[in-house]
């Protein structure tokens, strides 16, 4: 049970680094960190790791929390279910769908070119006049970095999405998407309801 | 004087020392393949729900230890692993096909972003994905830190455990009494035969007396019969020399 109170707080803590208070903390811990943690040295370290994780998943889930790896830092850390969040007061783009989609844009042009993208290229996605209100709401919220003109992906988000979720629910869209546009291109004279 | 059969004690329980090295060796050798199944089931788990981690895993070191470990007797435990293995590797190709699709779709992708401009289905996407970070900011770090003292001195005292029982093997002589068990009449007749046959050779060194056997099991069956033979004191050894010589005392 020791290894499962250390685990614990190495998977539910969140610090700040000592020169960047105005960012957001950093939350869980590394593989390397944990396994320095728990004295899990030699060949095998990272097998019992995964042992140790696995049992301490199991053990954790009747309580719906989950161990998640945050892809764009790779830290583990813990996850509420959707059944015991609040995700209406913890999701800022419940009701600003504005601001969502523009997220979106950004994480599908970062995703499809493999780098961060120019603001430029993100504007003419969008079709807006300006989006430098939303640029600078979504810095504010530490979920991107703008820099000079580019954009990149905040290793914060990564703990508030799950991107592979994410990616596989676009891919479903724009497939979907795709097969619409397809059918009202070969039925132009389909009648409208 | 240093007492002769202290050392022929030693050589014994160095053969003793072996046999338990090798128990362990089995054991630490059944433990790391049960750790081994453990992480191919883990990863079997994963792979239901997160294809991507699955896509990060270097699945080659897993065969390569597999086929390190495995030798007859753990052929069982071997077959589960395969098992659990090669299904692993079919998720993982399915995996990777799903990958390439997914960059097949770039495109497809593009477009779509490019030509949805409905914020509400765009920002569904994001709501379906949103998670919260469960975090214990408040959680009491001399709790912690008696927690890992507990855990320290718990891993302490499993090595105090483990020596312990190592020093049970040294000899001490109340044990040694018990180490080479009494045996048989006809043990006995065999023994006094071989004394009969050793005393024109002695003094000698081991290697003298063991030389007319040269299969591995007449040597260790004779070898421990000088080892009876010390014990009961017929025989003794000169460390100085490396001899053994007859005693006073008679069979």
């Amino acid at each position: 049970m020791n290894e499962f109170s250390i685990l614990t707080h190495l998977l539910s803590d969140s610090h700040k680094l000592d020169d960047s208070f105005d960012q957001p903390p950093i939350i869980g811990s590394t593989e390397a960190q944990i396994m320095k943690a728990l004295g899990m040295r030699g060949k095998f370290a990272k097998l019992h790791l995964v042992e140790l994780l696995n049992t301490y998943a199991d053990s954790i889930r009747v309580f719906g929390l989950y161990i998640r790896k945050n892809p764009l830092n790779h830290h583990w850390f813990l996850t509420k279910s959707s059944a015991i969040s609040d995700l209406i007061s913890s999701n800022p783009f419940q009701n600003r769908p504005r601001l969502g989609a523009t997220l979106m844009v950004i994480i599908s042009a970062i995703f499809t070119s493999k780098k961060p993208v120019d603001k430029k290229y993100v504007l003419k996605l969008r079709k807006k006049v300006s989006i430098d209100h939303d640029l600078q709401e979504l810095e504010d919220m530490h979920f991107i970095i703008v820099s000079n003109s580019t954009v990149s992906l905040h290793p914060y988000l990564g703990y508030c999405l799950d991107l592979e979720h994410l990616f596989t629910a676009l891919e479903n869209s724009a497939l979907n998407f795709d097969s619409n546009q397809s059918l009202s291109s070969s039925s132009p004279s389909s009648p409208t309801s | 004087m240093v007492n002769s059969g202290l050392l022929l004690f030693i050589i014994l329980g160095y053969f003793l020392l072996m046999w338990g090295d090798i128990i362990e060796e089995a054991k630490i050798t059944y433990q790391k393949l049960q750790t081994l199944l453990h992480r191919l089931e883990y990863l079997e788990n994963q792979a239901e729900v997160n294809s991507d981690q699955l896509l990060e895993e270097n699945l080659i070191p897993l065969f390569q230890e597999l086929t390190s470990f495995l030798n007859s007797d753990e052929l069982d435990l071997g077959l589960s692993i395969l098992k659990s293995g090669t299904s692993i590797l079919s998720l993982k190709i399915e995996a990777i096909k799903h990958y390439i699709l997914l960059l097949s779709q770039n495109e497809l992708i593009t477009q779509f972003i490019e030509n949805c401009q409905d914020d509400k289905l765009l920002c569904s996407l994001i709501n379906q994905s949103w998670q919260t970070p469960f975090c214990l900011t408040s959680i009491s770090s001399s709790f912690l830190f008696q927690s890992y003292k507990n855990l320290v001195a718990k891993k302490h005292t499993r090595n105090l455990n483990s020596e312990k029982k190592a020093q049970e093997l040294t000899f001490s002589s109340e044990k040694t009494e018990k180490l080479i068990h009494t045996s048989s009449e006809e043990f006995h007749i065999e023994l006094l035969n071989f004394y009969n046959t050793i005393i024109p050779l002695l003094p000698c060194q081991l290697s003298k007396l063991l030389q007319p056997f040269s299969k591995p099991s007449e040597y260790f069956q004779y070898f421990s019969y000088i080892l009876h033979l010390t014990q009961e004191g017929l025989i003794q050894y000169d460390p100085s020399k490396k001899e053994f010589f007859l005693t006073e005392k008679e069979m």
